[in-house]
């Protein structure tokens, strides 16, 4: 279940990351509340389907999730512009502008390790 | 848990009490100036917009490059105080022109409009702090009218007080970019993070009439 909720945050951010790159919607949608919602769908997908969740539940799953966000964020950002758009897609979505990026990312890259080693560790706790 | 849920309440209490903070404009009418307090939003520093400063309560308060800590109906007021004669001449059905050729421009009185914050060098125009990526030409001085709209603002709270391009939404907008020009992506605009200061500094956004 962890797991699922790893690969749902993390898809879902590189999602945003994609809608933002729309300027059209970016200036018209609050793209952290999209955020959010997507994952909370993402996350009811992966339960609620039985081969996903079979797949989508192990810690190899949330790697590629993980490797797969960043690398398609990176992409298209680049670095400099990967300190500030999903910090500040999150920044939105929690309607707190005062909050620094620096401080959203540090929680982000926390969520993402900690997640991670949750992950593996519940999973090899499961086995 | 019930302590620690009443000092998460508190918590809460306090940090929206420090994040609505309401300041208020200053006006001089023998300048023929208006001074609005303002913060930097850094994510337009890297990417692009359309606003150059909105309410942090209105539709578009994170949407723009500075956001504006007082109403933009204050704003429309204190122009009007001043003297300044709006131009109403944009509608929202102009907003659907599919180029700057089918697009109108707006009217109204001619507005400057400079920054300053802790540490900057003097009064800095808008224009320096604005960067316009122009498809095809060359890029135009910002040219902000008083361009009124206060029914739409106060019907839909966008919260826009200078658009970059001609608008039917914000209180002053620019005549350089008629309607349509962002529709058919013949310019976009971002912050210049050469000469802003960086996100969530304090700025004093200074609007002049000019005669």
């Amino acid at each position: 279940m962890i797991a699922c909720l790893y690969n749902a945050f993390a898809l879902s951010m590189l999602l945003s990351v994609l809608m933002f790159m729309n300027t059209w919607l970016e200036m018209r949608v609050n793209l952290g509340w999209v955020f959010f919602a997507l994952t909370a769908v993402l996350f009811i997908v992966q339960l609620s389907v039985k081969p996903l969740r079979k797949f989508c539940g192990t810690f190899t799953a949330s790697i590629i999730s993980a490797l797969f966000s960043f690398a398609g964020m990176y992409l298209v950002l680049g670095s400099e512009r990967m300190a500030v758009i999903p910090a500040s897609i999150v920044r939105e979505g929690i309607m707190q502008s005062r909050i620094p990026f620096s401080a959203i990312n540090t929680a982000l890259i926390a969520i993402a390790v900690i997640g991670l080693a949750v992950v593996f560790f519940t999973g090899r706790h499961g086995h | 848990m019930k302590k620690l849920l009443f000092a998460i309440a508190l918590l809460c209490v306090a940090v929206s009490a420090v994040c609505a903070e309401e300041l208020s404009l200053t006006v001089n009418k023998e300048k023929g100036e208006i001074i609005i307090p303002a913060e930097v939003n850094g994510k337009y520093l890297v990417s692009p917009t359309k606003h150059a400063l909105s309410y942090y309560k209105g539709g578009n308060g994170e949407k723009s490059i500075m956001r504006s800590l007082v109403s933009e109906i204050d704003f429309y007021n204190a122009l009007s105080e001043l003297g300044a004669k709006a131009g109403n001449n944009i509608t929202p059905a102009d907003m659907k022109a599919r180029s700057s050729a089918e697009g109108k421009a707006t009217e109204g009185d001619k507005l400057s409009v400079f920054l300053t914050w802790e540490g900057s060098d003097g009064e800095i125009p808008l224009d320096d702090a604005v960067v316009s990526e122009v498809r095809d030409g060359e890029a135009r001085p910002l040219d902000l009218r008083f361009t009124g709209n206060l029914e739409f603002a106060q019907k839909y709270r966008p919260g826009c007080y200078i658009c970059l391009d001609s608008c039917a939404a914000g209180i002053s907008t620019n005549a350089a970019w008629p309607t349509g020009s962002l529709n058919n992506k013949e310019v976009s605009f971002h912050g210049n993070p050469d000469v802003l200061p960086p996100d969530g500094t304090r700025v004093n956004v200074i609007v002049r009439l000019v005669k």
